[in-house]
Parts: C-alpha cells; structure tokens; sequence
C-alpha cells in the first residue's frame, strides 16, 4: 500500500522502516498483552479467557515514533 | 608475517558459513577486551602466506546503536586489518548494501561480496557484478559460502583487492551529501586525520546522524570554537534522516542497470483493495463487523435452545420436592435462583461462543488487522496509539484484560485515554446479555439493536475522546502508525476451537458464580411474607419516579445499578425480581396486569415495554463495565481523580442513552 502511494517497492519500504527502527527514530509496537489474572489458566501473556494461546498473531507489525 | 582479513556484514549475510569455511578447526573464541561481544579469530594459509581471519560481530550498520557496531568500526579504523571484506545478500542487495554505504569513508582497502547468489538465482534476480564493479572502484563478486567449489574464485578476488589495496569509490555518495544542508559546513571544520582511521566524510556523517561515540570523540579532539560551529549546524533528527536518504540513494543508482528481476510489481489482493479504499474501505470494514456479529446469533441458536428449557425443569422438581415434604422456602431458592438462573447462563453462553468464533475467526484470518489498519489514522486523530488495537480488541472478551493490555502505553495521558475508551467497548458479558435480551424483545429485529450498539459504541468512543482527549494527549503527540498487514491465513481451526472454548468455559464458572449470588442478594431483599412488602419494593417504589425518567421501571434500574458488580449481576436481579416465588403480591402490585408465566421470558414479555427494554439494553451495555475493570483502571493509571472521573462520565452517559433510547422506542412502538 505504502509501496504504491510512493512509487516504490516493498523492499524499498521495508529498509526504510528498518533504517528509521535502527535510528531510534521508530520503534516496534509490542502486542503483548499482559492476562486479566482472573481467568482460569491466566498466567503472564497467557490468558484463555481474553485472548487466544500466544496472544493475537495475526495482527501485523505495527511501528510508532519514538 | 601474516595478512589480516576482516568479515564485515549485516546478521545472516552468510559470515560465520564464510569464516568456518576458510579457517576449519583452525578458530578460537574469546570476547572483545572490556566487551561481553563474541570475538571469532582464525587462520588459513594459501599459496604459503597464513591469513589471519578476525569474523566481526554480525552489525546492521557501523552506527554505535549497539556494542557490537562499535566494536566493529573500532577494528577497522584501527589498521589492524590488511582488507576488509564486506558481505551483502544478493537476495536483499536494497536493504544489505546498506553496510557498505555505511562503510564509505572509512579508509581501510575493501572487496565485495555479493552472498547467496543460488538464492537470488531462485528469485530470478540477474546481477552483473562488472557493472557493480566499474561504479565501486573494489572488486565485487557473486559468491556462494555454502558452495566449496567457488572458493577459488574467492581467493582469486581477495588477493587482487590485497593487491590493488582497493578503496571504495564514494564520489557519488558524497555528491547526495553535499545536498544536504550543514553537511558541507561541518566537514569544512573537520580536518583530515582528526580521528585515526575515520575521514572527514565518514565524521561529518556520524555526527549528522546524532553518533554518540562520535560527537565525543569529536569534542575531545577538536577545539572549541570548531565544536560550537559544528553544534550549531548539526540537524537532530532530521540528520539522521537525511544522511539515511542519501544512503539509500545511492545504492538505488549503484544497483540500477546492474539488478535485473522478474517478480512482479507490487499489487494488492481484491480484498486488499477494497478494504484499503479510501472511500469504501471504512464502510466495508464496518459491514464485516456488522455481518461477523449477525453470524454469531448463528452457533448460539443451540445454546439458546437447551437455555430455554431448562426452566422446564422447575415443574418436575417443585413437585417432587413437594412431595419429599422439603421446605417452600428452599424450593423457591432452587427453582427461582438456581434453575432459572442456569437456563439465562447457558443462553448467554451461546451468544459468548459464537461472538468469539467469529472474532477469533477474524483475527485468525488477517481481517482484524485490515480493520485496524482502516481505523488507524482516525485514531491517531483522536489522540490514540496503535497500541490502542488490542487493549480494544481484547476489552471485546474482558475490560479488565483491555485495561491491563493499556499498560504497553508509555505516555500516561494516551494510556488513561486508550481506557476510558476501552470501557465502551460491550464486554463479554455485555455481548452474553445484550443478544438474548434484545433475541427476547425484538425477535428479528434484534440485529438492527445489536448494529445500534455497535454505531452507539463508535460514536461514544469519538465523543469521548474529544471531551476526554484535549486534557490528555496534546496535538504534537497525535500521530497515526506504520503497519505492516499479515497475509491473509487459512484460520487454524484447533487453536480457534481451544481459544472458543476456553473462554466460553472461563466465561460459564466467572458468569455463573456472579449471576448465582447477585440473584440470590436480590432474591432475598425481595423476599416477603404473604401481605407485606419486601425491602427492595419499598425502595423502587420510592425512587422509580426518578428512574421512569431514563425509561427503567425499578426492578429495571436496580438490575442497571448491580450491572456495576458485573453485567452478569443484572440477570441475577432481573431473575430474582421477575420471578420470585414469595414476591407474588408485591411484584402484581408494581406490575399491573402481570400474569403468572411458566418462564422468565413471558414474564419480562407482559411486564416490560419495549422502549423499556431497549433503554435497559443501553443502559447496561454502557454502564461502567464491573467493579474490577474499575479496580484494575486505578491499578493502571494510578488516579483516584481520572479513575473516579471515568467512573461517573460512564454512569451519566449509560442515563442519557437510555433515555434517548427510551423515547425513540417510544416513537417507534
């Protein structure tokens, strides 16, 4: 998409992201989300009650300025 | 005598295949003096002459983001190596030249090497390392480490580079530079050799690039009047980019006409393009949604079903009870807390499993992140992060867990922002209750109630960040996300199924010992002798002036007021006030013209308005979520004052929605 809008290629896009992430200027968005600790089972990132095992996999990689 | 070879190269570019290739058994490993980095040293010996290898630690680039970098660029502008030579993946060369760019000025002889050359084979990628070459200045060969039998040619380049003592040419990279503002002003300050083993071109770079080490060493070598000319002039952050542009630029103009492929240019799936529509991208993530919530009444038909009968049970076993000789008062507890209790539990859990297969099937599939990608900009509007994703996404099973998930929010303002939000998104238990009430009163109608919902839930968030959003997150602050969108997945239908059916069995035990002891409460407050009036009718009936105001008869309100428990907690009063056995006299005198009915459902039907309904179903669903979500938004945002402030604005705006769905029932019914 960013790829299209800016005439570029994908690969073009990723190392740019990489460069901006390596120079702290962007940072990875964790997607970590901690348990309820009320659910059975809830332990750390685990938890059967809110979310699926190993949390929500499918949602991408996000990045934020720092 | 020995000559000294040093590997230099991005992690996986193939360098520790490369060096285990040339020194055999012939390595040891330490670790860098006053560093916890790997040093890897080793030997071989070709046509009589012994090569020490030193194999550098794996580094994106010869920054001092990291250890390991600084390491690394110590080494060579030390001298100590007699030929660098630096590895690029051909597969990536975009991305993995970027070493080499971050090399150029750095005065030590160098060669190319472009590895995995059978990868990029594969991609169909044709590179002609002459046209390389002639633009470098240094020798550059297509190689494979993993090949034994290109070695020769790697030995045949390594000693023409020895030989030659070959520099890179970066006359093109320093043209991108000097379109730079300040570049060409600092490096005038900076004279040759004011570091040892680092031009003038590679300093001014580094320090443009905000390179600590290198401003340091700069302040050290360089006198006061020169530092403070160069300070002046040194551009933050936009250096860095700058100096990145030109990297970039300069590889572009280094690959073009030498990189050939025949992948195809960038296109999007047919869904892609309509969910990344400007136009129709929203409204057709919206229709998904409004679709998955439609398709989740599906899977819950059975629940309700099996729910519905349940209460079915109360005849046989108030007679047979009877019939052992066991008290009234106990029977009236079994059939009226404990049996009709059960029958709304496993009617909501159908509503719980099915809102949870079509979300998780979402998830799994890749939709939910398009989803978030649409609404991504609009949320930075609003003063939110990406991060807000899942706190939202997770508050659709457990506010808690929403308020908890806030807690990867390093700005406070957006993380008491990002919860106060959270809350209006309907629960698990709001999506248990909310269905079967709505299935109860507007049959098929009920769907346009749960899209109602849905829009309401939008339009509050919006609302709410607007009131809320100005105090909290300042308009520098606001900015949207880079995202990289999954590729769609078949879902995989085991970890769905565990995932749905954990929650729908978390959902059942925490459900069912709420909505058991709510009951009970209220069961007993609203238990009373033949003749006399219980507690809790004394009470509705003196407040339910106040609350016919938002459309709630009393019983109505107090099941909105124990909905702050735990929305499940509204069942268990509208159980116990609607069907209690002995409340026979009290609840006929609230309730004219109701009528004994077999089941809840009949009763709620004579006794209950719709407008009435469709307020309490507002109502409840945007009520404060429970007493914990509460206790875990304190735990998180540490404010008394915020927390309690969240608290009533959420108690006020469930009023005033249930009194605007109060009279637009009224006009419709």
């Amino acid at each position: 998409m960013l790829a299209i809008e800016l005439d570029t290629t994908v690969e073009d896009i990723k190392r740019r992201i990489e460069y901006l992430e390596r120079m702290n200027i962007i940072r990875r968005v964790s997607l970590g989300v901690p348990g309820c600790g009320t659910c059975s089972g809830c332990e750390g990132s685990r938890c059967e009650g809110c979310m699926p095992q190993g949390g929500f996999r499918n949602m991408g990689e996000m990045w934020e300025i720092v | 005598m020995s000559t000294t070879i040093a590997l230099l190269g991005q992690p996986n570019s193939g360098k520790s295949t490369l060096f285990n290739a040339l020194t055999g058994l012939r390595q040891h490993v330490g670790n860098w003096p006053g560093k916890t980095v790997e040093k890897k040293e080793g030997t071989f010996t070709l046509g009589g002459v012994t090569y020490k290898v030193a194999d550098l630690p794996g580094s994106y680039s010869m920054s001092a983001n990291s250890d390991e970098e600084v390491v690394t660029r110590d080494f060579i502008a030390s001298g100590q190596a007699d030929v660098v030579c630096i590895l690029a993946d051909s597969s990536q060369l975009e991305r993995s030249l970027f070493m080499l760019a971050d090399y150029a000025g750095i005065s030590a002889p160098c060669f190319l090497v472009l590895n995995m050359e059978d990868v990029a084979k594969e991609q169909g990628k044709k590179i002609d390392p002459d046209a390389i070459e002639k633009k470098l200045g240094i020798p550059v060969m297509m190689f494979s480490a993993t090949d034994t039998k290109a070695y020769e040619k790697f030995y045949a380049v390594l000693e023409r580079a020895l030989k030659n003592k070959s520099q890179l040419n970066v006359s093109a990279l320093e043209n991108e530079y000097e379109k730079v503002e300040g570049y060409s002003k600092i490096k005038s300050q900076l004279d040759d050799g004011v570091i040892s083993g680092y031009t003038p071109m590679w300093l001014t770079v580094k320090f443009m690039e905000n390179d600590k080490v290198v401003s340091a060493k700069l302040k050290n070598a360089l006198p006061d009047e020169k530092l403070k000319k160069i300070e002046e002039t040194a551009g933050g952050q936009n250096g860095a980019i700058a100096m990145g542009e030109c990297k970039f630029k300069w590889i572009d103009g280094i690959l073009s006409g030498a990189v050939s492929s025949s992948s195809p240019g960038v296109q999007l799936g047919k869904l892609d393009r309509i969910f990344t529509h400007r136009i129709w991208g929203k409204p057709a993530v919206v229709l998904t949604v409004i679709l998955g919530l439609i398709a989740s009444f599906i899977p819950a038909l059975p629940f309700m079903g099996i729910g519905s009968a349940i209460p079915m049970l109360k005849g046989p076993v108030t007679a047979s009870l009877s019939g052992a000789g066991c008290p009234e008062i106990v029977i009236s507890v079994l059939c009226d807390v404990v049996i009709q209790s059960l029958g709304y539990i496993v009617q909501m859990l159908g509503f719980v499993f099915g809102v949870t297969f079509v979300f998780g099937l979402l998830e799994e599939a890749g939709v939910m992140a398009r989803i978030s990608y649409v609404f991504d900009n609009t949320m930075g509007k609003l003063g939110l992060q990406g991060k807000s994703v899942m706190p939202f996404l997770v508050s659709f099973g457990c506010t808690m867990g929403g308020a908890g998930g806030a807690r990867v929010i390093d700005n406070w303002g957006q993380k008491v922002l990002t919860i106060a939000l959270a809350w209006a998104v309907p629960c698990g238990a709001a999506w248990s209750i909310v269905p079967m009430l709505a299935a109860t009163f507007f049959g098929a109608w009920s769907v346009a109630v749960i899209v109602a919902i849905l829009l309401t839930m939008l339009l509050h968030m919006w609302l709410t960040a607007k009131i809320f959003g100005r105090r909290l997150v300042k308009e520098e602050e606001r900015c949207g996300m880079i995202m990289e969108l999954p590729p769609y997945h078949k879902p995989k239908w085991g970890a769905l199924l565990r995932y749905v059916l954990g929650r729908t069995k978390d959902t059942f035990f925490r459900v069912t010992k709420v909505v058991m002891l709510v009951c009970a409460i209220f069961w007993l407050l609203s238990y009373a002798p033949e003749g006399s009036n219980s507690i809790l009718y004394n009470i509705g009936i003196a407040i339910e002036p106040v609350t016919k105001v938002f459309g709630l008869p009393w019983q109505l309100f107090l099941a909105f007021v124990a909905s702050m428990v735990g929305k499940e907690g509204s069942v268990g009063v509208i159980s116990a006030l609607y069907t209690g056995g002995s409340y026979g006299a009290a609840f006929n005198a609230a309730m004219s013209g109701a009528g004994a009915a077999p089941d809840l459902t009949e009763i709620l039907l004579a006794n209950v308005a719709r407008p009435e309904a469709l307020a309490f179903i507002f109502a409840i669903t945007f009520n404060l979520p429970c007493v914990v979500a509460l206790a875990a938004t304190y735990q998180e945002i540490h404010s008394a004052k915020w927390t309690a402030k969240i608290a009533l604005y959420y108690t006020a705006v469930s009023l005033v929605l249930a009194f605007i769905a109060y009279r637009v029932g009224m006009l419709i019914w």
